[in-house]
């Protein structure tokens, strides 16, 4: 986590402007509901009548209700209420209105006490409405008096009825009450649509900044890997495994990008949505505690799927790689297999693991499988319950039906989030692994650096000299390499032999420092080679890897491998690695492609190429590991052959490791070693005279006789 | 959640075939299947009607409380007590069969899966040896896991979803309807812009997702060849280069993965918009109605809820299209292995190999009449081959690396059929023998040891699985391994896995040395040890394998000298075809590519 808000910093201002963008997006998609509910109750219900008294009210309908009205009230009423004859103009909402009797008008706007004044009269005479009743001031008393009878138990109902009445009056006073309420809906809904396009902007800015952001972090974290990894010697380079490495330089990071991308978005908007939903529906007390049951249920299930399904998940994938295992090892031994008659034994191990793999499946798939109806079940009786707990509330005014409506809308949003959020505590861990995986390898010190002011290496060739070298792979117990010491002279082949793993490639390794020696001194031209600039050493150095490795590209750019080399060089090069005929075989000559990883070549191809490679750079000192060991007898001999005319023309050192005794029989030293240990040193003949590893070695290869040919 | 991850689609090639094979091979579960569909429709129709029973409580809150202002009844708690109840029933049973649907379908789908693995595998075994030239392991395995689990995860569900989204469709827009067709009619026009928007973004951002693998596709090969070769990038010091060869590749990806990204994300903001809009007009228009009389309360709640609705089966319908043209591919890969040419068919009367005893009973000797091979028709290796070879005698086949010394050995046991000509084993053609019996009468050690997973034993008994422990320890001897396998912690029972550790490739080939040694054959195919081992172990190697050839008629695939020139033959191959036989005299004499071969190791 600390690693993505590292790389996330450049974009905080960004970041900061996705959180506000996120939480407007919130405030507009929640104000959805609550215009719908202003729609339905206000609009529908009270038709579109927002005010708590009647700015117009006909003579008639006045007077009865001031009949309602103390004297005290009477004076205050009529002195906010001018009256005005019929065929005069009035305003309400906005609209002119010609009076089709005479009518009083509120002259300021209503207020506090207006309202108070107005709520019981109101009341009484919307009572009265489908009554054919005169009221006068004389029986008003009784008139009163029977009506309170009747309103008992409406006590909470008194706004909403006098809404009611209002519109009522309005239509008595020839005021258009559609045009009132068909305005106020479309006002409503404009509004409405406003909000939601605003809301729409809202996400789309927040999305392209959040997504911007995370490829973005992805992008520069792919890099700093990349660079990190290329900075690495071969010591830092070996505590990781390659295939580790590709990993965490592409997947990893792509991993981390839609971590980013999650957090930034839904991550970021699940909760607020949740609270700002909770904030809404925590009005309604009364209702709200069905959310609570609901959330409960929904996070119990969840508890339920990660205590007993998410456990299987990891057995779900071992299995998956074992059957995948038993696959490739058919595959792989498929002659033996055949050959020994033992299909049938294969195939039972697969139906096991395939049996075993099904069982497990089906008991997962039907653990998720809660998940789907579990939801739906609470969403749908949640909406259920919610009508029928606001029924009662309705029934006293506490909630329009509106509210309900809009509360059904909240609860929903409640529940998804909490179901995101729950969701969100599996999904993060499981990126973080990512995360750490790449803090592995920034955080990985690079063990070989150049020193401040570096020593500078003479042009001309000169003796390199293994001085009492010991070497332990980082991280290993016992040494690789045990006193090593030895002088190679310019013009001097030295050759190397000895079983698989006696060291004979790390001492190769040591010379351009892709290790360091861990005691003991390597020098080249009298400077300890630690005391060089690692580029000006590379510089002199020529290497044909183990494993030949060819990169996509042409054959030419292989060859010259991101350095400019003449074509004088260059066809020296081809010749003495005997690549010649490789290249008139191919279409296009050295322009022809070259594959990822060199498929399109063979092995001794590949090989001889790799050759070319290190003989293209003029170097001083040429490394062959093990490079020849592909090649028939036949081009063997003659490449080096070829390549001691070079050498004697140039005086480079050459470095050969070879496990045939043929290769090296002619080099003008050779080290034999054994468990990290040089056990035998001089020419072929004198090694065969006095070394006894070398001799075991060479009769296994070559029978006594010829070796007595040879010798002869 | 995250947007929808549009990869590139894959297309069947033809589609109609995979998938009617698909549904052939899905027919046992017919009755399953239309039971889960069957229950299906019943649980959405009855979820279908919910929301339509929930806005007429609503309408009879509305109703109620409008009659209580003017002094009536009040609200019907009865009549709502009685809806609800409706609606809690219908709810809980359609969730219930909604669960039961799952169960069979995860019954169904499991089912299949084990038996598409099933099938592939005995299938492996049936294919000759010459399918698995073409194609590569990881090939073959990603249609038994990848493939395979595609068709798992979308074939009840792809099924039962389609089906849901129609019945949704047709079932919602019914309800809406019957609560307003003008509303509906509304509805009908902005749904298809949704649709429309969808597509159009799912088409633009296609494009974006192909860029998007291919650049992703550039870094990780660039990754891959930089890190493989990384002791080259650091001494040739290409590092400077390869990062900013780095840098460009990451800038296309960035900008790649931005603007997929972004597209497919991009259809969220956009719906949603569309989806308010809806919900606007259904609030302004339904207001307007309930107004006017032509509808209720409740109906605009209803509306709501029924338009949401509709727009997930709609766009869910544009990518089910998606996961039946990937399924339909996968189906396709898996069928082609399935329905990939057998083995020729064994002879009805094989010739009977074994005494009354259960013993092998043969002589060994081998004759090659005439043969004519090639991996391709077209490409033909071996033109015209005859030799005979006399029981017991040693065999030894030279050539440079990848001149196609193992051939033979596969045309000898029958792994791949002849172009032309006969193989005789004691004078009868391999052909009139069953392939079992005739692999029965050889044996063979590879190069590269080939141990599975599994202990010692178990390794060593794999081709003789009815082989004493003693049997065992005495081959073992035989092989000069059996001291080395005691001296392991666990001995005989060390379970030796992909990369056991503390056993090296030589002594991997020893245990395979033993193998052959515990099923003794009549005729040997040996493979010698490479420069891989170290010298002591390949001097193990030489003396066992000498050991085991005693006796028996012996083909060796020669790295070594010495093995050559004590051979009865040698075959000399040069890419892919028999250039000389004779012995080792005759062979100096002639002076042809054999002596060219052997002499040049020696002139300097």
């Amino acid at each position: 986590m600390k690693l993505i808000f590292k790389y996330l910093k450049p974009y905080i201002l960004t970041v900061l402007v996705i959180i506000g963008f996120t939480f407007l997006q919130v405030q507009t998609e929640l104000a959805l509901p609550d215009y719908m509910s202003d729609i339905v109750t206000n609009g529908i219900q009270y038709g579109g009548i927002t005010e708590n008294v009647p700015s117009v009210i006909m003579d008639n309908d006045m007077e009865e209700l001031l009949c309602f009205m103390s004297e005290a009230d009477r004076d205050y009423v009529l002195g906010k209420y001018d009256l005005l004859k019929t065929g005069e103009t009035v305003k309400v909402n906005d609209k002119e209105y010609e009076l089709l009797y005479d009518s009083y008008v509120l002259n300021e706007g209503e207020d506090t006490k207006l309202k108070e004044i107005f709520v019981k009269p109101m009341v009484y005479a919307y009572s009265l409405k489908e009554v054919n009743l005169l009221v006068t001031e004389d029986n008003a008393a009784e008139v009163m008096k029977s009506l309170d009878e009747q309103l008992v138990g409406l006590e909470d109902n008194y706004t909403s009825m006098g809404k009611l009445y209002i519109q009522s009056v309005y239509g008595d006073a020839g005021i258009a009450i559609d045009e009132i309420q068909s305005g106020y809906i479309f006002k409503s809904g404009i509004k409405m649509l406003g909000v939601s396009f605003l809301s729409g902007m809202l996400a789309l800015v927040s999305t392209y900044l959040a997504i911007k952001t995370a490829t973005g972090v992805a992008a520069t974290m792919r890099k700093d890997v990349f660079e990190k990894v290329e900075s690495f010697s071969s010591s830092e380079f070996s505590t990781f495994s390659t295939s580790s490495l590709i990993t965490r330089t592409g997947n990893d990071v792509t991993k981390i990008q839609n971590l980013v991308q999650m957090m930034l978005r839904m991550m970021l908007m699940a909760p607020l949505m949740g609270i700002t939903a909770i904030f809404k529906v925590a009005k309604y007390p009364q209702v709200s505690w069905i959310l609570l049951v609901a959330i409960g249920i929904m996070l119990a299930t969840m508890g339920f799927l990660l205590m007993v399904a998410f456990p299987k998940f990891e057995k779900i994938q071992k299995l998956v790689d074992k059957i995948n295992n038993i696959m490739r090892e058919y595959m792989d031994g498929m002659l033996v297999i055949r050959a020994f008659n033992s299909e049938k034994i294969e195939e039972e191990k697969f139906d096991k693991t395939n049996k075993e793999q099904t069982a497990i499946d089906r008991f997962v798939s039907r653990c998720m499988g809660i998940i789907g109806p579990v939801m739906t079940i609470i969403m749908n009786l949640l909406t259920v319950f919610i009508v029928y707990i606001s029924a009662y509330q309705i029934d006293i005014d506490a909630m329009t039906i509106g509210d309900t409506m809009a509360f059904i809308q909240y609860a929903m949003h409640v529940v998804m989030s909490f179901m995101f959020v729950t969701m969100t505590f599996f999904m993060i861990p499981r990126s973080l692994v990512s995360a750490k995986r790449i803090r592995q390898v920034l955080d990985t010190e690079n063990t070989i650096n150049d020193i401040e002011r570096p020593e500078v290496l003479p042009e001309e060739n000169g003796d390199l000299v293994f001085d009492h070298v010991c070497f332990k792979y980082p991280g290993a117990e016992e040494n690789i390499l045990e006193d090593v010491c030895f002088t190679a002279k310019p013009g001097e082949t030295v050759a190397m032999i000895g079983s698989t793993a006696c060291g004979k490639s790390t001492i190769i390794k040591l010379i351009p420092r892709l290790f360091d020696v861990t005691e003991g001194k390597i020098t080249y031209c009298g400077h300890d080679i630690r005391n060089v600039a690692q580029k000006q050493l590379h510089e002199k150095i020529g290497y044909a890897t183990q494993k030949a490795i060819l990169f996509t590209g042409t054959i030419e750019s292989n060859i010259k491998f991101g350095r400019d080399v003449n074509d004088e060089e260059f066809n020296e090069a081809i010749d003495i690695s005997q690549s010649r005929n490789i290249i008139n075989e191919k279409e296009d000559g050295i322009n022809d492609k070259i594959t990822q990883g060199g498929t399109n070549v063979s092995g001794g191809q590949k090989q001889r190429l790799s050759i070319a490679r290190a003989l293209a750079k003029k170097a001083n000192i040429y490394i062959f590991d093990d490079s020849f060991s592909a090649l028939d007898y036949a081009t063997d001999k003659k490449l080096r052959a070829e390549l001691n005319e070079l050498i004697a023309k140039t005086k480079a050192t050459v470095f050969i490791v070879a496990q045939r005794i043929a290769t090296i029989k002619n080099a003008d030293k050779i080290l034999v070693i054994e468990d990290g240990k040089i056990v035998g040193e001089g020419t072929h003949r004198e090694l065969l005279e006095n070394c006894k590893v070398y001799q075991e070695i060479a009769y296994s290869q070559l029978s006594k006789e010829e070796l007595e040919n040879a010798r002869a | 959640m995250p947007g929808p991850r549009n990869k590139p689609m894959e297309k069947a090639k033809n589609f109609k075939a995979a998938i009617t094979e698909l549904l052939n091979y899905i027919k046992p579960y017919r009755g399953k299947i239309v039971l889960s569909l069957g229950l299906m429709v019943i649980s959405t129709c009855m979820c279908i009607y919910g929301p339509k029973l929930t806005g007429d409580v609503t309408t009879l809150l509305s109703q109620g409380i409008i009659s209580k202002y003017k002094g009536g009844a009040g609200i019907d708690f009865d009549a709502i007590k009685k809806i609800v109840m409706t609606l809690v029933i219908i709810y809980v049973s359609s969730a219930a069969i909604d669960y039961l649907v799952n169960f069979i379908n995860v019954s169904i789908s499991t089912d299949v899966t084990y038996r598409l693995r099933r099938d592939i595998s005995l299938k492996l075994n049936k294919l000759p040896l010459k399918y698995f030239d073409t194609k590569t392991h990881g090939e073959i395995l990603s249609r038994v896991t990848n493939d395979v689990d595609n068709i798992a995860q979308n074939l009840t569900n792809t099924m039962s979803q389609i089906l849901n989204s129609a019945i949704n469709i047709v079932g919602v827009l019914a309800m809406m309807f019957i609560i307003s067709w003008k509303l509906t009619l509304i509805a009908l026009l902005i749904i298809p812009l949704t649709g429309l928007t969808a597509a159009a973004i799912v088409k633009k951002s296609q494009k974006y997702f192909k860029a998007n693998s291919k650049y992703l596709g550039e870094v990780n090969g660039h990754v891959e060849e930089m890190y493989s070769g990384h002791l080259l990038v650091k001494t040739y010091n290409y590092e400077e280069k390869s990062n900013e060869e780095f840098s460009k590749l990451n800038d296309n990806l960035h900008d790649a993965a931005f603007k997929s990204q972004f597209y497919s994300t991009i259809m969220h903001p956009l719906t949603g918009f569309l989806g308010n809009l809806t919900y606007v007009i259904v609030c302004i228009v339904g207001g307007m109605e309930v107004i006017a009389g032509r509808m209720t309360i409740g109906g605009i709640q209803s509306l709501i809820t029924y338009t949401r609705r509709l727009n997930q089966p709609i766009t869910s319908i544009a990518q089910l299209m998606n996961t039946v043209q990937t399924m339909a591919a996968a189906a396709e890969r898996i069928f082609e292995v399935l329905n990939e040419e057998e083995e020729t068919k064994e002879t009805e009367n094989p010739v009977n190999i074994y005494d009354e005893n259960g013993e092998i009973n043969i002589k060994g000797n081998v004759a090659f009449e005439r043969v004519k091979f090639g991996y391709n028709e077209d490409k033909i290796v071996i033109h015209d081959f005859s030799m005979f070879v006399e029981p017991g005698k040693q065999i030894a086949i030279v050539g440079p690396t990848g001149a196609g010394k193992t051939t033979l050995v596969k045309l000898l046991m029958r792994f791949y059929e002849l172009n032309g000509g006969t193989i005789y084993v004691d004078y009868k053609d391999i052909k009139e023998y069953s392939r079992h019996d005739l692999r029965d009468m050889f044996g063979m050690v590879l190069q590269d040891a080939w141990l599975f997973d599994g202990t010692i034993m178990e390794n060593l008994k794999f081709g003789k699985p009815d082989a004493t422990d003693e049997e065992v320890y005495a081959a073992c001897k035989m092989a000069h391994v059996d001291h080395f396998i005691r001296t392991l912690e666990n001995g005989y029972n060390t379970v030796l896995s992909q990369d056991s550790a503390g056993i090296s490739q030589g002594q991997k080939q020893l245990l395979t040395i033993a193998r052959a040694f515990l099923s003794d054959p009549k005729i040997l195919i040996l493979d010698e040890a490479t420069s891989s081992v170290d010298t002591r172990t390949e001097q193990l190697i030489q003396d066992s394998m000498e050991e085991l050839r005693k006796g028996r008629t012996s083909f060796t695939i020669a790295h070594r000298l010495s093995t050559i020139r004590n051979s009865d033959a040698i075959i000399v191959l040069n890419e892919g075809d028999i250039v000389e036989v004779g012995n080792h005299e005759d062979l100096l004499a002639k002076n042809g590519f054999y002596a060219k071969l052997y002499n040049s190791q020696f002139e300097m």
